[in-house]
């Protein structure tokens, strides 16, 4: 049991001190410095605009419709803008660092050396997958303290609520960081060499965060029927209808049924499209990453477009804990693809022959 | 010297009561897509003794080594290391052995001893200072000790003193070495022996596999010979060597400084083949001195005339080739 940290420090140390770990680190805090400032720019615009709406009711309160009241904007904003380079950079520091650790090992003969002291392998590679993940915590752990540090000494204090959210932010890009990772591991255990394991590993990322959705949306487009068509443009009410038995009232009411009717057939239809799509990427981490983090940054968040949950409710602040009850799945998913990834990758390790 | 001191043995539970066998294989297979890298093979080393494995390139002399230290799994049959099944007692068995694989590697970031000492931690047994202990000794025995560089910049032959060490690391009862003298220089080559010579008296077990006859000749007590993933010859070096060499012959290299060779007739000539100023012959005894007579009779400049001795290579490689290793 001790021989696990032995391989997970050994693996650790090596991550973090290595330069693939630390250039794409780099990367990734140069690139975020980047967004968070324009972010906070924005922020800014919109915290002065929000401002002046508070003072001008304040000035003239009957001069505003009834009920109306600016939304205050929230520093999440700036992680949303984040969320998805953070998301896909994330991916690829997992992918980087993951996918030599077994077949490195092959390629340089320093396994059979390690493997020939009493330790199983098991042990070895439980070692390697903590180390791993240790390193991409710390990554970001990193990127954390860094964002929140960024907004303090920029004046912006997250509230309870904000300061929760973006933890649990990171947490899930985290996860989703493990997904990858645990392809790359995966790759590396089963690719003859380090060539084939990054090969591998870039080929299923492409194809399923990629080639998956959008074929999802291709199929789910040839399924679904015929697009129903949309008439933005309505048909001319006849001014002069003297003789016709219809009214001017009857045949806008008649339109209205018409263009309800048709919007009805849309939702439908796109409704049969997102389904189909959704069947498709159902096992991508990314598009469940995104879901998640739309979700948990976002305290308007409603699933509209949802992979799984309800259509249409009328927006309302949800609680993250309400969020996340509504991307529950897609939280599964995240969960649960890391540990399949890693127990195809432990099965093989544990049989493979090493020569 | 501390380094050799000799274990004893804990001889527990044990999976396969025998004698002395320090190693054993029963019936050991190996099928790679279709093809039998180790057939049936069944071997048995005593204890103390330095086991001679020898084979050509592709005879299955890595992959028996392999299954013997668990690194691939049999397809047929088993293998035993102090009568304990390797396969059902990985760990029991790497405590007591020591191996060098062929081409062995280590983590390039890192240098001799932090090496040494990532696989040391595996052990229960040496606590920090003991491995610091070890490792200095280790370093020293290989003359690697004063090397400071990370082990990505050694060259092949420092990795390969690295590699018997790392061999070493646990003092084990049974070293497997995968021709270890590859990379080494001739100083190295000569170390070696002498180290494992120092170990075999210490009653360490020691299997070394080799295609160079010459080389196991020189360090083993017993050999064995595979081919094609069979073993064909069993028994001490003497043994071997007397097996071996058939051949009643000898071969006499005969050439010319101008003229071609005018056929040559001798009663003891076996065979001769002619080419131009140059003829190989095969006779039953040395008959240098009649053809020298005969040439210079015939006024024919002598280049070279010599005798060709059948090296043990040449007796080996004729054995495994034109023998008994053909399947
Ligand atoms: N991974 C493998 N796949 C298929 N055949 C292999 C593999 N490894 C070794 N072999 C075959 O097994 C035979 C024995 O190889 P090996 O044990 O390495 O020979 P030696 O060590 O005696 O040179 C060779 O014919 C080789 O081609
Ligand atoms: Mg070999």
């Amino acid at each position: 049991m001790a021989g696990i940290f032995v391989v997970a420090k050994k693996e650790f140390l090596d991550h973090v001190m290595g330069k693939k770990f630390l250039a794409i680190l780099a990367i990734l805090m140069i690139i975020s410095l980047l967004a968070m400032y324009q972010g906070v720019e924005s922020y800014n615009k919109q915290l002065d605009s929000y401002k002046g709406q508070i003072a001008e009711i304040e000035e003239h309160p009957e001069g505003m419709p009834p009920g109306w009241m600016p939304e205050k904007p929230s520093i999440l904003f700036v992680f949303q803008m984040m969320s998805a380079l953070f998301g896909i950079l994330g991916a690829i520091l997992a992918i980087a660092i993951g996918f030599n650790l077994i077949s490195g090992e092959k390629e340089s003969g320093s396994l059979k050396s390690l493997l020939s002291h009493p330790v199983f392998r098991d042990t070895i590679i439980n070692g390697k997958a903590l180390g791993g993940m240790g390193a991409l915590g710390f990554a970001m752990l990193v990127m954390t303290l860094l964002s929140i540090g960024i907004l303090m000494m920029l004046g912006i204090m997250p509230t309870g609520d904000e300061f929760v959210r973006i933890l649990v932010f990171m947490g899930f890009t985290l996860l989703f960081m493990f997904s990858f990772f645990a392809i790359a591991l995966m790759c590396s255990t089963i690719a003859k060499n380090s060539t084939r394991a990054i090969t591998y590993t870039l080929v299923i990322f492409i194809v399923i965060s990629f080639v998956m959705p959008i074929a999802g949306t291709f199929v789910g487009m040839q399924l679904a029927g015929d697009m129903p068509e949309f008439s933005g443009v309505r048909v001319e009410i006849q001014e002069t209808n003297e003789s016709g038995d219809i009214s001017k009232e009857e045949q806008i009411e008649e339109q209205e049924r018409i263009q309800e009717e048709r919007q009805e057939e849309m939702q439908e239809y796109w409704k049969k499209v997102m389904g189909i799509q959704e069947m498709f990427s159902i096992a991508d981490p990314l598009s469940n990453f995104n879901k998640v983090s739309a979700a948990v940054l976002n305290p308007r968040f409603q699933s509209f477009r949802g992979f799984f949950g309800p259509m249409g409710e009328p927006p309302a602040e949800t609680s993250i804990l309400e969020a996340l009850g509504i991307v529950w799945k897609n939280l599964l998913v995240l969960l649960l693809f890391p540990v399949v990834m890693f127990a195809i990758a432990y099965i093989r390790f544990m049989r493979m022959d090493i020569r | 010297m501390a380094l050799y001191k000799r274990n004893t043995i804990k001889r527990g539970k044990r999976d396969n009561q025998n004698a002395d066998e320090m190693i054993k294989t029963e019936n050991l297979t190996k099928v790679y897509n279709g093809n039998k890298a180790v057939d049936n093979l069944n071997l048995e080393i005593a204890e103390g003794d330095i086991f001679g494995f020898l084979g050509p390139n592709g005879a299955g002399k890595s992959t028996t080594i392999l299954m013997l230290v668990g690194m691939i799994e049999p397809t047929d049959g088993k293998c035993f290391i102090n009568d304990l099944e390797v396969a059902r007692n990985p760990i029991k068995v790497k405590e007591i052995i020591g191996y060098l694989p062929e081409n062995v590697g280590f983590y390039g970031n890192m240098t001799a001893e932090q090496n040494l000492d990532y696989f040391a931690r595996f052990y229960a047994t040496m606590d920090a200072n003991e491995r610091k202990k070890r490792i200095e000794e280790l370093l020293e025995l290989v003359q690697l000790d004063s090397v400071s560089q990370k082990v990505g910049g050694y060259s092949r032959g420092m990795t390969q003193r690295l590699g018997f060490a790392q061999a070493l690391l646990n003092n084990p009862e049974v070293i497997l070495l995968d021709e270890p003298t590859t990379n080494l220089d001739p100083e190295g080559v000569v170390q070696l022996r002498q180290t494992l010579k120092k170990l075999s008296d210490e009653g360490k077990t020691i299997f070394f596999s080799s295609h160079i006859l010459a080389e196991v000749a020189q360090v083993c007590n017993t050999i064995g010979i595979i081919s094609n993933g069979t073993l064909i010859e069993r028994g001490t070096l003497d043994e071997i060597k007397t097996k071996l060499d058939v051949r009643k012959t000898v071969k006499i290299i005969v050439e010319t400084t101008n003229e071609d060779i005018p056929k040559i007739e001798h009663e003891n000539i076996v065979n001769v083949e002619y080419k131009g100023r140059r003829a190989v012959i095969e006779a039953k005894s040395d008959i240098r001195e009649d053809i020298s007579r005969y040439l210079v009779e015939n006024n024919i400049g002598i280049k070279e005339l010599r005798i060709e001795e059948p090296t043990l290579e040449d007796i080996f490689m004729e054995s495994v080739y034109k023998g008994k290793g053909g399947k």
